[in-house]
């Protein structure tokens, strides 16, 4: 890899692969995002007072200390310690369809990348997380971690997974649930292909626990834009049966059948009082991530 | 249903085409793994269907456009099979009348017109299968079907295009070629169209011979008369001259203008226009009232003051026949003719120089009219000779001159090669007659090598018909002759190649000779012309003669002022211009002339050669279509054709007369749905359309189903 190149780096399917380049593609893709961001991403989670700064230009005048300014006329700004109170459980779906990729980088790899830069995100500002896959070969909840020591403990979970079996998700979300605790945050990748009416019934178990639950719709660009012609075999990547057509012919009636798909999970994520978020995975991946942790913080003010 | 080129059907081997690309199409298979699977199947699952139902209809759209390809350039058409005229099928021969006459009208429709619906009535007639020719006779048979085809519509496409001809109807040749091809056919029949003019059975004896020629091959023949009864007024101009092609500008010329009436009642006094150029009258005339077969000649006499070459038109107004309503000429207007006369010394114990004579007679009116004369002479002695000279004369006449200095001689020879004329006499005196005889001057351009003196065998001049256009005057009586005076003495010699005999005496020897020589003429006198040899100069034929002779050397091109419908028209010009393009202003198109061809170098001449002479009317000739023209002519019909007076009964043929007195045409009249049926298109054209709509529905179709869906 070019070493002028360090976006192309981070989405390199080898690299994704192993865990220390994993953590490194997150560490480094957070710090992108937060570049010039002084306020956590994340806040409203719990935020405890730490210690007193210097003001230096650029700094939200919110966070002054104005008793400090008129006793000792300097300028002086709060800085605060995030609450470990709260548990983020990142899953990440790893059936058949996950592993699709148009080009170098799979829908897999994408939520890997994604899950990753949360894991860091959330343990850095002191939560606790916890990743696992459902629709899979067997649903699996790893430990929580809570200290940015066990990150790459984290990434070592994540690199290895494989997408293959075709499990129900809403099942596989059903038996999870127990180890999930109320009051958490839970965090989906997934594209949905299969089995959304069961996920969704099953998500509104975490209504009723006051559970946040958040979305990352993986889709690959090809799957939204169906740009192939001439004839060919489409082979299903969970069993499905072979498919020959010119898709050049359908492609306009395939897109709208995509949107009105990708449509109707966003409104049942809206009924669930759950985050939306599609996921291009021909986007920059930080700059999706970046958008929505700007959207919750825009809510959350 | 039969097809003209049944070899194109191996083209349906094309319908595999769509299909081999729609295989080879579907052949190419990439595979992809899908992860979304659910929306495809869902989209093919209704739209699949559809899509090959699309497939198919463009599939056998593009089969069928393949198809109909094929059959088109297999040419099919309805009717077919080998010519024959067996099971009721027949083989006619159309004969259709299209000369002159048939352009008479009636206000509404021509004579043709109505030849042509009586000859697609004998078409309709026809037994299936049947076969029909057309030969379209005009002086001339013009084979427009021929030899007779089955493809019946063939025939009738080739009569909406025929057009009468502004010629003869002499229909001995049409019908001895129609003859000849139905030689041995069975059930053939000879359908003869015609007005039944005069023209028509002018050749009766040729006519009956080929009657039984038709009779002995048991061919049919068969007379439809389009003539119409009634009063058919029709005056007509049947020649037009003017007494000479060289008209002096500014000067009277007299024309003779012959007009018959031709139309089956009595004419009224009518008046005659002339007009030159773009149909600008110049002049006018009356003609007399004439009862009907009457002709006269109108005398007139015309002025031009342009030089160069016009077309001169006589005009009647407009009558049943309009073909011959007009008559063209075609006249190069000159200026007034500039002589040199160069003359030796006189002769021993006579009082006049050798030119006396000749001076006299080219200038022969006294002196107060010299001026108004067309012909001007200056008389010169040889030694006052030069190069100025030669530029303001057009002919130069040598009159007993004995020697020339070289630098004169050759003066003269280029004065010649570049147009100019030159007459020549001998010496008369005895003295300087072995001297001439051994070295005349000029030698290279006299007519006659070899020369010797002939002395005291009195002769004669022969009697008429004479060829040189000098003389050709004297072959009307009229003008007077040629052999009533005596040569006793004259010059004999070898004619050179190229060289003309003029005027041959009783002994054989030619007592005149003339040649071309470059662009330039020479004539050449065995006797001096001063009454010591010969009494010639005091003949009362002497004056013309002199005169015809020098309008003869003036001249630099000889032009036919008039040719037939088709006839080529052709003009000598200077060599310099051979190879270059010349232009022609017809008829269709006066004021634009048009490129006709090259000035054609034929043995050492350059010739214009016009032949697309058909249309009657006035002709310019340009090398140079900004410049002025360097010739120009009239192409005028056939005179017969004035006459639309119906042939005597005892001057048509008894084959003929015994067809019309029957009735003409036999069978049965066609049907409206056999009219209309007739009426449409051929099978051929239909399927241009029909592929034309093929294809645009394939590409409309090809357009809308390639849309995404």
């Amino acid at each position: 890899m070019p070493p002028s190149s360090p976006q192309r780096d981070l989405l390199d399917p080898d690299a994704v692969k192993s865990a220390s380049a994993l953590g490194l593609i997150a560490r480094k893709i957070v710090e992108g995002y937060k570049v010039g961001e002084h306020r956590s991403p994340l806040k409203g989670f719990a935020i405890e007072f730490a210690q007193h700064r210097e003001y230096a230009p650029g700094d939200d005048v919110r966070h002054m200390d104005w008793k400090i300014l008129g006793r000792s006329d300097r300028l002086f700004i709060k800085q605060y310690e995030q609450d470990t109170n709260y548990m983020a459980n990142i899953l990440l779906d790893a059936s058949g369809s996950m592993a699709y990729a148009s080009g170098g980088l799979s829908k897999l790899h994408a939520a890997k990348i994604i899950a990753a830069c949360l894991s860091y995100t959330i343990v850095q500002q002191r939560d606790a997380v916890s990743v696992g896959t459902i629709g899979g070969e067997e649903p699996v909840l790893y430990p929580r971690t809570d200290t940015p020591a066990r990150l790459p403990w984290v990434m070592e979970s994540l690199a290895p997974l494989e997408a293959a079996g075709d499990s129900s998700l809403g099942a596989d979300l059903t038996r999870l649930a127990p180890q999930i605790k109320p009051r958490s945050i839970v965090i989906v990748l997934s594209d949905l292909l299969k089995g959304e009416d069961e996920f969704f019934r099953s998500l509104a178990r975490f209504q009723h626990q006051k559970t946040e639950v958040i979305l990352f719709h993986m889709m690959d660009p090809a799957e939204l834009t169906m740009p192939f012609t001439g004839k060919v075999r489409f082979e299903g990547l969970e069993g499905e049966e072979p498919l020959i057509t010119h898709p050049e012919e359908f492609a306009l009636a395939y897109r709208e059948e995509v949107q009105r798909f990708c449509k109707g999970i966003r409104t049942q994520c809206e009924a669930c009082d759950a985050h939306y978020v599609l996921v291009d995975t021909s986007k920059p991946l930080g700059e999706t991530l970046g958008e929505y942790l700007a959207f919750r913080q825009r809510i959350n003010r | 249903m039969h097809l003209l080129s049944p070899i194109y059907l191996l083209g349906l081997a094309a319908v595999a085409l769509p299909v081999l690309i729609h295989l080879i199409r579907h052949r190419k298979v990439t595979v992809v793994a899908w992860a979304a699977h659910r929306f495809l199947q869902a989209v093919v699952r209704r739209l699949q269907r559809r899509r090959r139902l699309n497939d198919l209809i463009l599939l056998l759209l593009r089969c069928l456009l393949f198809i109909l390809v094929a059959l088109l350039f297999a040419r099919p058409f309805i009717g077919g099979g080998q010519i024959s005229g067996g099971d009721g099928a027949q083989v006619v021969l159309l004969l259709l009348d299209g000369s002159g006459s048939m352009g008479t009208s009636n206000g509404v429709r021509s004579g043709f017109d109505q030849a042509r619906d009586r000859a697609l009535e004998v078409l309709d007639t026809l037994p299936p299968t049947s076969s029909a020719g057309l030969i379209l006779f005009a002086g001339r048979a013009v084979p427009l079907v021929s030899p007779p085809v089955r493809e019946l519509d063939t025939v009738r496409r080739e009569l909406e295009r025929a057009v009468p001809m502004p010629a003869g109807s002499d229909l001995a040749p049409a019908l001895e070629a129609g003859l000849e091809m139905l030689k041995g056919m069975r059930n053939a029949r000879i359908v003869v169209i015609t007005d039944g003019r005069q023209g028509v059975w002018a050749d009766r004896a040729k006519l009956e011979q080929l009657g039984e020629v038709a009779a002995a091959g048991n061919i049919s023949l068969e007379v439809i008369d389009t003539s119409e009864t009634g009063d058919l007024p029709n005056l007509g101009l049947v020649s037009l001259e003017s007494s000479t092609a060289r008209p002096v500008a500014g000067q009277s010329v007299a024309l003779g203008v012959g007009v018959r009436n031709g139309g089956t009642q009595p004419s009224e006094r009518t008046r005659l226009i002339f007009e030159t150029g773009k149909d600008f009258p110049v002049g006018e005339a009356w003609v007399p009232a004439l009862r009907p077969g009457a002709s006269t000649v109108v005398q007139a006499k015309l002025r031009f003051d342009k030089t160069g070459w016009q077309t001169l038109t006589a005009r009647l107004p407009g009558d049943g026949l309009a073909m011959d309503d007009s008559r063209t000429i075609g006249l190069q207007v000159r200026p007034r003719l500039n002589v040199v006369l160069v003359q030796g010394a006189s002769a021993p114990g006579r009082g006049v120089p050798p030119g006396f004579f000749l001076e006299a007679a080219a200038v022969p009116v006294p002196v107060a009219q010299e001026r108004d004369f067309p012909v001007a002479v200056t008389t010169l002695q040889a030694s006052q000779l030069d190069a100025a000279h030669l530029q303001t004369g057009s002919v130069v006449m040598l009159a007993g001159l004995t020697e020339l200095g070289r630098g004169q001689e050759l003066a003269l020879k280029e004065f010649v090669r570049n147009g100019g004329g030159l007459l020549i006499t001998p010496p008369a005196a005895e003295a300087v007659r072995t001297a001439y005889l051994t070295r005349p001057p000029l030698e290279d351009l006299l007519p006659m090598t070899d020369l010797s003196f002939v002395e005291a065998e009195a002769t004669y001049a022969t009697a008429p018909p004479y060829t040189s256009p000098i003389t050709a005057f004297w072959n009307d009586s009229a003008a007077g002759s040629l052999e009533a005076f005596i040569v006793q003495d004259h010059l004999r010699g070898t004619l050179r190649d190229n060289a003309s005999p003029v005027l041959p005496l009783a002994d054989g020897d030619p007592l005149f000779a003339t040649q071309s020589v470059g662009a330039g003429r020479v004539f050449f006198s065995t006797v001096p012309l001063e009454g010591s040899w010969s009494d010639l100069p005091l003949s009362p034929q002497f004056v013309p003669l002199v005169q015809r002779t020098l309008e003869w050397l003036s001249l630099q091109s000889e032009a036919t002022p008039q040719v037939a419908p088709g006839e080529r028209w052709s003009l000598t010009v200077p060599l310099v211009h051979a190879g270059q393009p010349f232009y022609v202003a017809g008829p269709l198109n006066p004021d634009e002339p048009q490129l006709a061809g090259e000035v054609e170098l034929v043995k050492n001449r350059a010739l214009i050669n016009e032949a697309s002479t058909r249309e009657p009317g006035a002709y310019r000739v340009y090398l140079d279509p900004a410049g002025p023209p360097v010739g120009a002519f009239g192409v005028n019909p056939d005179t017969a054709e004035s006459d639309l007076r119906p042939t005597p009964n005892a001057e048509v043929p008894e084959w003929a007369y015994a067809a019309l007195s029957s009735g003409g045409t036999t069978g049965p009249k066609a049907g409206p749905l056999t009219r209309w049926l007739r009426a449409l298109p051929e099978p051929w054209v239909l399927l241009a359309y029909a592929i034309l709509l093929l294809g645009a529905v394939e590409l409309y179709l090809a357009q809308r189903f390639s849309r995404p869906t």
